[in-house]
């Protein structure tokens, strides 16, 4: 897809290869605004010290202290935050993680991250296209 | 006597003031032949017993009593009635001829010469022999012979020259038979009367020999004889008329009485069923064994009215007996949460039940040493002890006591016994209920374990997966610097093994899934044709390599349907890479069309087949046909989970294959509405957590 260099993500990730990954990925298709998060502990003030809005929002899921589906919830309720299209990025495969992503989420993309196929998501999931790609 | 015999037989509905009977009752010396208390009692009702008059009869009665009973032992009522009838008889008749004989004979000793009277003599002695034998209980014999006797003297009589000891034998009879069915007054007055007149008749007339007057006389004797007979059948008809109208008021009364009896035993079954159905209704609705216990031994103790109830379990491991619920008349509470009995213990009476498999009883606590007092229970007078016993398994006992001595009968021991019974089924399915209970919690644990397991495993091994398969796609696309082209065959050979290893884990944890019951289905509008299409342009990937043309029949008015489109997707890519896997060199072909309303998806390739005898494996989890000609590998999931989400789609896989020439799978999906999906999708949740 073509970059649109105006889009800023944010990923929230306590493994650091992932993050790493991320970066790399984002790179690669020209993208430089990415805020990377290690932990939830006042994540939303963690956020608003960015000073930053975001278009995307990359959650893992198994964070601490507070999971995905908490801080899902937080961002959705904020203001400014809870404008942004919210992603779950997970490895997990548990039905009720499942479902409960599907009902509060905008898209959930399975790790690992598909090189080919990722950036192909996010373009439907920013254009109101919900995607579940479980694995 | 008469005074002692009154209580034990009183007639409920005697007709004490009818004139006939009152008559008979007088009588008390002769009817009292008949056996039957009754009419004294209804004298001694009527009359007060301390007069002189009623002293010297009831002294008679007895003496008397004791001559006429039979000296053996006779059954039949009725037989005993005509042997004391007889007996009176021939004592009477043999007792006043005696004397009259014995009057004549003093009078006059020269008669002792004459026939007739030795002729009296004889009779007398045969009256007598007649009367022992009676007595000895021949009745039949003794009277066939007296009437016959009396028969032939009655012929004879004309006969006789002197006719004198035939007219007294006859004026005897003749009294006898008055005094007999009348009264003792008449009885007497006849006597004296008759015994007068033929006194002088015989002593004195001397006109008596001409024979006008011994016909006259013998008219009148044959009268009297007559009238006599009469009489006595009457009497005797009225007699029995009587003895059988008693009988039935007696067994009347009798009826009643067992009536009363049976209303009283009706209502406490009545209340014992309504015990034991109500335990049997706990039996089937409570299988709490906490609440269930209670609620027995409540139900006991009120049902039956008792001071207590106790129920002990019994361990069969240790032999020890521990109480497990009790109830008491007035709720007393003794600590008694301890109470721990064993079944060895040698006082009791719960051991002793325990070990003899059978209810014991002890009438009267205060009669024995046995007893074991309950300290919440100090007025107990009464204990039964009942096994509860499923077969011949001991499951407890059930103690009953009460404040009243001798409570238990042997009918309570019975309902009793037949009542723990039921308890011991009832103890024994919520015993068995809080095992399964157990075992299901147990499962449900080690399910929860697996699904944490899994969730684990997936988190665990994908998550390194996403590090390794991008950043050699990094390095390998030159991101991170220049790499040579063996470096990027090498990377690339890197990635394709690392998404191996992704789609062996995705497999595992797929049938892990299926296996715990947690799949489930995403159910929504499928283009069949964009995901079969997705899936062959996947599979055209997968054959690049290989000399394989891959060829495709898709129509284009396939179907939309309902149902997950991941995984139809994965099963169309599954049956493509199947082919692609297996086959080295020739075609797959890949058909899609319309079948009825559905869809059928047909994936042909021209590879190795599959050996007959491997065919039932193909299906099944962890069990890949064998394929040494390729070396090729897999975990032998793909297969079973392709089958298992065509049916959760309702759908049909089969294969035909041949060793050698290639195998062809089919499968057919139904046109579903998402109702129906969503149905399918349940029912199969339902049946993996059952099936758990």
């Amino acid at each position: 897809m073509m970059a649109d260099q105006d889009l800023s993500f944010l990923y929230i990730e306590d493994h650091p290869a992932s993050r790493r990954v991320m970066q790399l990925l984002l790179d690669v298709m020209g993208y430089s605004n990415l805020t990377l998060i290690e932990h939830t502990q006042d994540i939303i003030a963690q956020l608003e010290q960015t000073k930053k809005d975001f278009d995307v929002i990359f959650l893992d899921l198994h964070l601490s202290p507070l999971d995905g589906f908490e801080v899902q919830k937080l961002l959705r309720a904020h203001n400014r935050f809870g404008q942004a299209k919210i992603v779950a990025l997970t490895a997990s495969v548990m039905p009720n993680e499942l479902h409960t992503v599907r009902q509060n989420f905008d898209g959930l993309i399975a790790k690992p991250l598909n090189y080919d196929t990722f950036f192909g998501y996010v373009t439907r999931i920013l254009a109101g296209e919900p995607v579940w790609e479980t694995s | 006597m008469a005074r002692s015999n009154y209580p034990k037989y009183s007639p409920p509905h005697q007709q004490i003031n009818q004139p006939n009977l009152y008559i008979i009752h007088l009588t008390t010396l002769t009817h009292d032949f008949l056996g039957e208390p009754y009419f004294m009692e209804t004298q001694l009702k009527n009359k007060p017993l301390h007069t002189p008059q009623w002293k010297l009869i009831e002294a008679i009665q007895t003496r008397w009593e004791s001559l006429t009973k039979p000296s053996v032992t006779i059954d039949d009522k009725e037989e005993i009635r005509r042997n004391r009838l007889l007996s009176t008889m021939l004592l009477v008749v043999a007792m006043v001829g005696g004397v009259v004989l014995a009057q004549i004979i003093i009078l006059r000793p020269a008669s002792l010469t004459e026939p007739d009277t030795i002729f009296a003599l004889v009779s007398l002695v045969i009256l007598f022999g007649l009367y022992f034998v009676n007595r000895a209980g021949h009745t039949n014999i003794a009277a066939v012979v007296f009437i016959s006797l009396t028969g032939i003297l009655f012929v004879l009589m004309p006969f006789l020259e002197n006719s004198r000891p035939t007219l007294l034998y006859f004026s005897i009879v003749t009294i006898i038979l008055i005094g007999t069915f009348f009264s003792l007054q008449r009885l007497i007055v006849s006597a004296a009367v008759i015994l007068v007149v033929m006194g002088v008749l015989l002593q004195v007339s001397p006109w008596l020999d001409s024979t006008g007057h011994k016909q006259v006389i013998e008219a009148l004797q044959f009268m009297a004889f007559a009238i006599a007979v009469v009489v006595t059948f009457i009497n005797h008809q009225n007699a029995v008329e009587r003895i059988r109208r008693a009988e039935l008021e007696d067994a009347n009364a009798q009826l009643r009485e067992s009536e009363v009896l049976l209303e009283q035993r009706v209502q406490a079954r009545t209340r014992d069923l309504t015990v034991a159905s109500d335990v049997s209704r706990r039996t089937t609705t409570v299988l709490e064994i906490d609440t269930l216990l209670p609620q027995l031994s409540t139900l006991t103790q009120q049902g039956f009215d008792l001071y207590g109830v106790s129920i002990y379990l019994h361990d069969p491991a240790t032999g020890i007996l521990r109480l497990a619920a009790e109830t008491n008349v007035d709720d007393r509470t003794a600590d008694n949460t301890n109470v721990v009995i064993h079944i060895h213990d040698q006082l009791g009476l719960i051991p002793q039940a325990a070990r003899k498999h059978e209810a014991v009883v002890i009438g009267d606590t205060e009669q024995t040493a046995v007893f074991r007092a309950n300290p919440a229970l100090p007025a107990t007078r009464s204990e039964m002890v009942v096994p509860m016993l499923v077969g011949d398994q001991l499951v407890g006992v059930l103690d009953l006591q009460s404040r009243q001595a001798n409570r238990f009968s042997e009918e309570d021991k019975y309902i009793i016994t037949t009542l723990a019974e039921q308890m011991a089924i009832a103890v024994r399915n919520a015993q068995l209920f809080q095992e399964v209970e157990t075992a299901r919690r147990a499962a449900e644990t080690a399910n929860e374990t697996k699904s944490r397991f899994l969730a684990n495993m997936s988190h665990e091994l994908r998550t390194p997966l996403n590090a390794i398969l991008n950043f050699t796609a990094f390095v390998a696309d030159g991101v991170l610097g220049d790499v040579n082209e063996e470096q990027v065959e090498v990377l690339q050979e890197s990635i394709a093994s690392g998404k191996h290893l992704l789609s062996l884990i995705n497999d595992v944890l797929d049938i892990t899934k299926i296996e715990a019951g947690m799949m489930e289905l995403f159910i929504e509008k499928v283009d069949i044709h964009a995901e079969l299409t997705s899936a062959v342009s996947v599979g055209r990937g997968l054959i690049k390599e290989k000399p394989i043309k891959l060829l495709t029949e898709i129509a284009d008015d396939l179907p939309t349907t309902y149902g997950d489109k991941r995984r139809l997707r994965q099963v169309f890519l599954n049956l493509i890479s199947n082919a692609a896997k297996f086959t080295s060199e020739g075609e797959i072909t890949i058909t899609g069309q319309r079948w009825e309303d559905g869809v059928e998806v047909i994936v042909k390739d021209t590879g190795m087949g599959i050996a007959p005898e491997e065919h039932h494996k193909v299906f099944e989890s962890f069990k890949q046909a064998k394929h040494d000609l390729t070396g090729t590998v897999g975990t032998g999931l793909g297969m079973p989970i392709t089958k298992y989400f065509v049916e959760m789609h309702d759908g049909q896989i089969w294969f035909e294959s041949q060793l050698g020439a290639g195998t062809t799978f089919y499968v057919r999906l139904p046109q579903l509405s998402q109702q129906d999906a969503e149905k399918i999708n349940e029912l199969a949740q339902m049946d993996q957590s059952c099936a758990d």
